[in-house]
């Protein structure tokens, strides 16, 4: 059986030599699905970009491709290489991860020019004007959209394909025996539009806080702790996904506060086209508070699966109510789970995204026959 | 056959060579019943409108008259992001001229300045067949940057090019294929030519017992002009004194009339000025010989073999494109690209040791048959034939070949002032 061959093309990579974010966490998730629904027919590969270039085998049909970046540039997302080419030209399908950098420019250009089916996913990571000025999005064969709030944010003819979630419901389990919970969580990368300063703002000084996550912008990293003096407020800047886990599973609720307006008044149209942490937290049977910003709301459901809080005061109030009621915990974290199993699992997600290259591989090979 | 012939300039507007060899193929094959149009760059002074001639694209100037003036500066840096790599309204020009124009086939000449790998890029993503005619270094040239082509750029664009090539000399496809852009396999040789009725055959040399040498085209260091003044000091030194060397093109600078005057060479040697190609044809039946010691780098040259074809024998820089079609001692001398080897060519002519006569013969002969025009159209023809008959593969739309120009356009900008080096570079 002949072995369908998909590049994706992401300018950093999941691991601690490139970047731990969302936005790179996620098209490692949705390759995994995409493999592991094709059952062996699919071999995805990543390409990314580094000082080296290397190989990696992450699993049976997953691969990561580090190509030598050309020139340093400002910012890692605008990374490009020689090596590119060749990287692509084995491939039948290129699905371009961070749509709005220049690393993804380029590799528009290297995949239409050898003639290459082409997705292309928005992950939030605008680097470069140029995208949105020449719609570029013309280009693809299909957007891939993780929620309604990134889809209606797009201007494009192309046709846009909503598939929500991502998240590995295998690692990010409730665990067997539920260890106490007993503070709040925060998880994701330490920068300013994620809003972490209100959560610490909000925190009542009874509760502690966990706050978990790389920080990438210093001078915030020193705010927060400036601002966490005098509360009970932890933070794990060097945590895997073992700890990661665990503070899930232990957590009374995990709290995403992304914001539009940032402390440094810099604005964000779109903080969150999904919140991975969200739905890793919800795979772990940990209910989720968030703003009713971007897409967020979309992904926990007030009442249901979390709670959606509208000004600070609010969030203070949702996360004493839930430190002091472990049933309404237990509740909506079991329903979590379960919205997570039907509707955000990778393997759905890889499923439904198998079925979409199915569908253009088809059509190339029509067009090419 | 319909076939779009693109060119960065077309007679009357032209540099050499290249392009009036353009003007004598379109014409020939217009003549054969093939519906031609030309797609070329926007005149660079008023020249009459004619109906097969679309002239609508931006063109940059590699040899911009001033550069051209002088004896030894050749090129002058391109700014090289619209006109080497990729120029956006010109790929829109294309694109519109292909949609009511409709090809067969796209014939591409010199693309240099026209930001030529994204017509390429354009041509191939629309799907459109199409055959280069190579007469200088152009698939590597279109890839340099600084002076300097980039080598990876290069190699992929020889992984990508999937036209057909017709070059003028072997030695041409072995320089492009050393800049890493092997053409093998898709690449025939058909060498250049001459064009129109051949002058009457000739009988008479060294006319008076006087060797007359000319030279034509560029009158420029890389053509060895200083070499075929210096080769004229040393024949006069040695003792000879009835020869005489005209050299015919535009002198831009002093600088090859004072090498004639530090040398007292006024008698021997003189700058005649720019002649047409139809003055020329008509002068070189009045000379004995034809100096071309050019660099090695000339994929051919014209101007030798039109003077061949009033029988005026070349004498070739052994390396260059044109010596590999002519066979030393039977159409043409082959000599070391030095002054030495020039002065002693000239001087066995003067001695009689070279039967200019039997020479000339030979090679106006083989000129008639093997180099003209009407005998190599055929190959030219067929060439563009078969690439007409490709199956074309999957075809983009004009507008995607558009915005891919544009992203291209300004993406390479943007790399290029950010690129270590620049003077915009942070």
């Amino acid at each position: 059986m002949a072995v369908t061959r998909i590049a994706y093309g992401t300018p950093l990579y999941f691991d601690e030599r490139s970047y731990l974010g969302g936005g790179e966490r996620y098209p490692l998730n949705l390759a995994r699905g995409v493999v592991a629904a094709a059952r062996g027919a699919v071999a995805v590969e990543l390409v990314s970009y580094g000082e080296a270039p290397a190989r990696h085998v992450l699993g049976p049909g997953l691969t990561l491709r580090v190509l030598r970046a050309a020139g340093r540039p400002a910012n890692p997302l605008d990374a490009v290489s020689w090596e590119l080419p060749d990287a692509l030209r084995g491939a039948d399908l290129v699905h371009l991860h961070q749509a709005f950098t220049r690393s993804s420019e380029v590799a528009f250009l290297v995949a239409r020019q050898q003639g290459k089916p082409v997705c292309v996913t928005d992950l939030g990571g605008t680097t470069s004007p140029l995208g949105h000025q020449l719609g570029t999005l013309e280009l693809a064969d299909r957007v891939i959209c993780y929620s309604d709030y990134g889809a209606a944010l797009l201007r494009t003819t192309t046709p846009v394909v909503l598939i929500k979630g991502g998240v590995d419901a295998d690692w990010f389990t409730p665990p067997p025996v539920r260890p106490a919970r007993d503070r709040v969580l925060y998880v994701g990368r330490l920068l300013p539009h994620k809003g972490i300063d209100r959560l610490i703002t909000a925190l009542p000084p009874e509760l502690p806080l966990t706050v978990c996550g790389r920080p990438y912008h210093h001078d915030y990293y020193y705010r927060l702790r400036a601002l966490a003096a005098g509360k009970r407020v932890e933070f794990v800047t060097d945590a895997g996904d073992e700890t990661i886990r665990a503070l899930y599973r232990r957590a009374w609720v995990n709290v995403l506060p992304s914001v539009y307006q940032d402390c440094y008044g810099q604005i964000h149209l779109a903080p969150e086209l999904m919140g991975l942490t969200v739905l890793e937290a919800m795979a772990c049977g940990t209910p989720v508070v968030c703003g009713r910003v971007a897409a967020l709301p979309e992904f926990v459901r007030h009442g249901e699966t979390g709670l959606v809080f509208e000004t600070l005061p609010e969030l203070t109030d949702q996360l004493r109510y839930l430190a002091s009621h472990p049933a309404v915990v237990e509740t909506l974290g079991r329903q979590a789970r379960q919205v997570v199993e039907r509707e955000y699992d990778l393997k759905g997600a890889g499923a439904k995204l198998l079925a979409v290259y199915q569908e253009l591989l088809a059509e190339a090979k029509e067009r090419a026959a | 056959v319909k076939i779009l012939a693109l060119s960065n300039l077309y007679p009357p507007d032209f540099i050499g060579g290249y392009e009036l060899g353009c003007r004598q193929v379109v014409d020939a094959l217009r003549g054969r019943g093939h519906d031609v149009r030309v797609l070329t760059s926007i005149p660079r002074a008023p020249v009459p409108s004619v109906p097969h001639v679309v002239r609508a694209l931006q063109f940059t100037e590699a040899y911009p008259g001033y550069f051209l003036d002088q004896s030894a500066a050749v090129p002058c840096p391109l700014p090289e992001v619209g006109p080497n790599f990729v120029n956006a309204a010109n790929v829109y020009s294309l694109t519109t001229v292909l949609e009511t124009f409709r090809p067969d086939v796209a014939y591409v000449w010199n693309v240099l300045g026209l930001g030529g790998l994204g017509l390429l890029g354009c041509l191939q993503h629309l799907g459109i067949p199409w055959v280069g005619h190579l007469m200088d270094c152009v698939p590597p040239l279109l890839c340099a940057s600084g002076g300097r082509v980039v080598r990876p750029l290069a190699h992929e664009l020889g992984r990508q090019l999937r036209g057909h090539f017709l070059a003028c000399s072997r030695r041409l496809v072995e320089e492009i294929a050393a800049h890493g852009i092997s053409l093998d396999g898709r690449v025939e040789v058909v060498p250049n030519w001459v064009d129109g009725p051949c002058p009457p055959g000739r009988t008479r040399y060294l006319q008076g017992g006087r060797l007359r040498i000319v030279s034509t085209g560029q009158i420029a260091v890389h053509k060895g002009v200083d070499r075929i003044i210096a080769a004229a000091g040393q024949l006069r030194d040695r003792g000879y004194d009835n020869f005489a060397v005209d050299l015919y093109g535009r002198a831009g600078d002093p600088y090859f009339q004072g090498l004639i005057h530090r040398q007292r060479l006024e008698g021997h040697v003189a700058l005649q000025g720019l002649r047409t190609q139809a003055e020329l044809a008509r002068l070189y039946d009045d000379y004995d010989l034809f100096a071309f010691p050019t660099w090695e780098r000339e994929p051919f040259g014209f101007a030798p073999l039109e003077a061949a074809a009033s029988g005026c024998v070349p004498v070739l820089a052994q390396n260059c494109g044109i010596a590999e079609w002519l066979v030393h001692g039977v159409h043409c001398i082959k000599a070391e690209r030095s002054p030495e080897a020039f002065a002693q060519v000239f001087q066995d002519a003067l001695d009689g040791r070279i039967d200019l006569a039997v020479l000339g013969r030979r090679v106006r002969a083989v000129v008639r048959r093997d180099f003209h025009l009407d005998a190599l159209l055929p190959r030219i023809e067929a060439a563009l034939a078969r690439a007409a008959r490709e199956p074309r593969g999957r075809a983009g739309t004009a507008a995607e070949a558009y915005r891919l120009a544009l992203l291209a356009e300004k993406l390479t900008g943007v790399l290029m002032q950010e690129a270590p080096g620049s003077p915009l570079a942070a």
